[in-house]
C-alpha cells in the first residue's frame, strides 16, 4: 500500500542525489571495510590452523596466534563493521532527511581518522607487545613518569591500547555530531529508521566510554571484570543492533517496492529494545557474586529481547509476504532474509544459553564462539553484503561483471557460516559435557579436534565467497560496461 | 487501561525500589560494592535517557500519524531516484 500524493512532510522541491550523497565517500568506506574483513579472516584462518597445529609461522613473534586473534576480532568490528556502517550512514540518513550531512570537510576527516584509529589498533596490538621492554620505552616511561602500555587493553573487544581510546572516543563524537545536525533538521514524524540511528549514535559513544575508560581508571578487579562484560554486550546491542535494523527497515522496502508492513509495530520494536537490551549484558555474570535477583532481571530481560526480536521478524516476513519469490530473485534481498532467519536463531540461542541451566554446561566453552560467528558474520555481515550489492553497481555505475560470482559468493558465506556454526555450537556442548564429567583437559582438546578441523574448511569456504566478491568487484570496476546511473541487481 | 496500568506499574515499581535501596545498603561506600551497583546504575542511567526521549516523542507528535513515515519513506526515495543524473 502506498499514498498517491506526496505527503505534506516532503517538500514539493527536494534536493538532487547528487546534492545530499557523497559516492566517492560511501565507496571508499566500503572499500577500506572489505579490505579490514579480509585482514579479519585472514587472521581468523591463522588460529584456526593454530587449534589444529597446523602453525605455518611457529617461530615468528609478530605474527603469534594469540595477537592475531585480537586482530580478527577488532579489524571485524572496527574495520569492517564500523566502517561498512559509516559507508552506509552516508547513503541512507542525507537519503531519509533530505539534508546532507554536517560538514563534508568533517566527513573526510573522520574516514582517515577512523582508518587511522583501526590501523594503530592493529599495530598496537601486533608490535606493542614486543616494544613494552624494549630499553629506549622504559627509559621513556622512567623519564616522565608515565605508564607505556603500548600493548593491547586486557578488555575483551576493547583491546585499542589505551592512547587511541581518547582519539576514538573524540572520532565517535564528531560522527554523531555529523549525522544528528541533518537528523535534528528533519521535520515531522521520524521514519523507524532514523530512530534506530539517533539511539545508536548516543549509545555507542555511551558504551565505548564505559567498556574503555571505567575498567581501565575507576572501577578495578571484578567490578572491572563486570562492566567489561556489559560493554561487549552492549557493543553488539547497542551499536551493531540498531544500525542493522535501521537499516533493513531503509533497504528493505525499497528493494520491494512496498512500505514496511506495520511501522507501528517496528517503533514497539525500537523502544523494546532500548528498555530492554541494556540490562543484558548482565547475563555474561551469572554464577558470579553479583546478588542473584540482578541476575535474574538480566535472563528474563533476555527472553524479553526474543520477544521484541520477534515483533520486529513478523513485521518483515508481513512485508515480504505474498513476494516471497523476489527473495530467491533478487540477491540483496536473499541476503537480508538471510541474515534475518539467523538472526532469529542466535537470538534464539541466546534466550536458551542465558539461562542457568544452559550456562552450567556451555560457559568457556565453543558454544559461545559459534554463537559470535552467527551474530557477526552470518547476521550483520550478511546485511551488509546485501546493502553491497545493491548499491556497488550505483556507485560505480555498472551492472555486476559476473552475477554468477555474485551467487558463488552468496553461497559460499551462507554454506560456511552454517556449518561453522552448527560445528562449533557442537563443539561446545561436547566440551561442556567433558569438563562436567572431570575427565583431564587433553581429553576434552582431543575431542574437539574434528570440529576445529570442520571450522579451518568452514572458513575457507567464507574465505572463498569472499575472494569472489572482491574478484568480482575489481573486474566490475576494470572490464564491465558502462549502465544507466540506476542499477537493478 | 489506566487503572491496569497503575495496577502493574505501582507494585512493580515499589518493588524494584526496595531492592534497589538493598543494593545501595550493600554498596555502603565499600569499593568491592560497586560490582553490585555499577550495571544497574548504568541500566537506569540508559533506561532513564530513553524514557525522557519517549515522552519527547510523543509530545511533539511523533506517534501521532504513526503509519505515515513509511509512506513518506518510499516517496522520498521515488523522488530522488527520479532526479537522479
Amino acid at each position: 500500500m502506498s499514498s498517491s500524493a506526496p505527503s505534506a512532510a516532503i517538500p514539493a522541491e527536494i534536493p538532487r542525489h547528487e546534492d545530499l550523497v557523497n559516492e566517492r565517500l560511501v565507496a571508499w568506506y566500503f572499500i577500506a571495510s572489505l579490505v579490514f574483513l579480509g585482514t579479519s579472516m585472514l587472521a581468523g584462518l591463522h588460529m584456526a590452523l593454530q587449534l589444529v597445529h597446523w602453525n605455518p609461522c611457529p617461530d615468528a613473534e609478530l605474527l603469534s596466534p594469540g595477537r592475531w586473534r585480537m586482530v580478527h576480532t577488532n579489524a571485524v568490528a572496527y574495520g569492517f563493521l564500523a566502517n561498512a556502517f559509516l559507508g552506509m550512514l552516508h547513503w541512507t540518513v542525507p537519503r531519509l532527511t533530505l539534508r546532507p550531512v554536517a560538514s563534508s570537510a568533517l566527513s573526510y576527516f573522520i574516514f582517515g581518522a577512523w582508518q587511522f584509529v583501526v590501523l594503530s589498533t592493529a599495530a598496537g596490538i601486533l608490535i606493542g607487545p614486543s616494544l613494552q621492554d624494549a630499553p629506549w620505552v622504559m627509559e621513556l616511561a622512567a623519564k616522565y613518569n608515565i605508564s607505556m602500555s603500548l600493548g593491547a587493553q586486557g578488555i575483551e573487544w576493547g583491546e585499542t591500547p589505551v592512547w587511541i581510546d581518547p582519539i576514538a572516543q573524540v572520532g565517535l563524537l564528531l560522527v554523531a555530531i555529523n549525522f544528528m545536525v541533518p537528523i535534528s533538521r528533519a521535520r515531522g514524524p521520524m521514519y523507524v529508521t532514523l530512530w534506530y540511528f539517533m539511539a545508536m549514535f548516543v549509545w555507542t559513544f555511551l558504551v565505548y566510554a564505559m567498556g574503555n575508560f571505567m575498567s581501565e581508571y575507576w572501577v578495578g578487579g571484578t567490578s572491572g571484570g563486570a562492566v567489561g562484560g556489559l560493554f561487549i554486550h552492549d557493543l553488539v546491542g547497542l551499536f551493531v543492533t540498531p544500525l542493522g535494523w535501521g537499516m533493513m527497515y531503509y533497504f528493505v522496502p525499497i528493494l520491494l517496492q512496498k512500505p514496511i508492513w506495520s511501522h507501528g509495530l517496528s517503533l514497539v520494536g525500537f523502544w523494546g529494545l532500548a528498555f530492554f537490551y541494556p540490562l543484558n549484558g548482565i547475563h555474561h555474570f551469572l554464577y558470579t557474586p553479583i546478588p542473584m535477583f540482578l541476575q535474574y532481571g538480566a535472563v528474563i530481560a533476555t527472553i524479553a529481547v526474543e520477544f521484541v526480536v520477534t515483533t520486529v521478524i513478523i513485521n518483515f516476513i508481513g512485508t515480504v509476504w505474498g513476494q516471497g519469490k523476489s527473495v530467491y530473485r533478487s540477491l540483496p534481498l536473499r541476503w537480508f532474509y538471510t541474515g534475518m532467519i539467523f538472526y532469529f536463531l542466535t537470538c534464539l540461542q541466546c534466550a536458551l544459553q542465558v539461562t542457568l541451566t544452559f550456562q552450567k554446561l556451555i560457559h568457556f566453552t565453543d558454544w559461545v564462539v559459534g554463537h559470535a560467528h552467527l551474530v557477526m558474520f552470518g547476521v550483520f555481515s550478511l546485511w551488509l553484503f546485501g546493502v553491497m550489492t545493491y548499491l556497488f553497481p550505483r556507485l560505480i555505475g555498472r551492472d555486476w561483471w559476473s552475477p554468477q560470482l555474485c551467487e558463488w559468493h552468496y553461497w559460499l558465506s551462507t554454506a560456511g557460516v552454517l556449518v561453522m556454526a552448527f560445528d562449533l555450537t557442537l563443539a561446545g556442548i561436547f566440551q561442556g559435557y567433558y569438563w562436567a564429567s572431570l575427565q583431564m583437559w587433553d581429553v576434552s582438546v582431543d575431542g574437539s579436534m574434528p570440529f576445529w578441523i570442520t571450522r579451518v574448511f568452514a572458513g575457507l569456504a567464507m574465505l572463498g565467497g569472499f575472494v569472489c566478491f572482491v574478484w568480482n568487484l575489481v573486474m566490475t570496476y576494470r572490464t564491465a560496461p558502462a549502465k544507466g546511473a540506476v542499477a537493478a541487481v | 487501561m489506566l487503572l491496569l496500568a497503575l495496577v502493574i506499574l505501582v507494585p512493580s515499581c515499589l518493588g524494584f525500589a526496595n531492592k534497589f535501596f538493598e543494593f545501595v545498603m550493600l554498596f555502603r561506600g565499600d569499593a568491592d560494592g560497586a560490582f553490585a551497583i555499577t550495571p544497574i546504575l548504568n541500566y537506569l542511567l540508559a533506561g532513564f535517557g530513553f524514557l525522557l526521549m519517549f515522552f519527547w516523542a510523543a509530545m511533539n507528535g511523533m506517534f501521532h500519524d504513526i503509519e505515515g513515515p513509511k509512506h513518506q519513506h518510499l516517496e522520498r526515495e521515488k523522488m530522488l531516484d527520479r532526479g537522479r543524473g
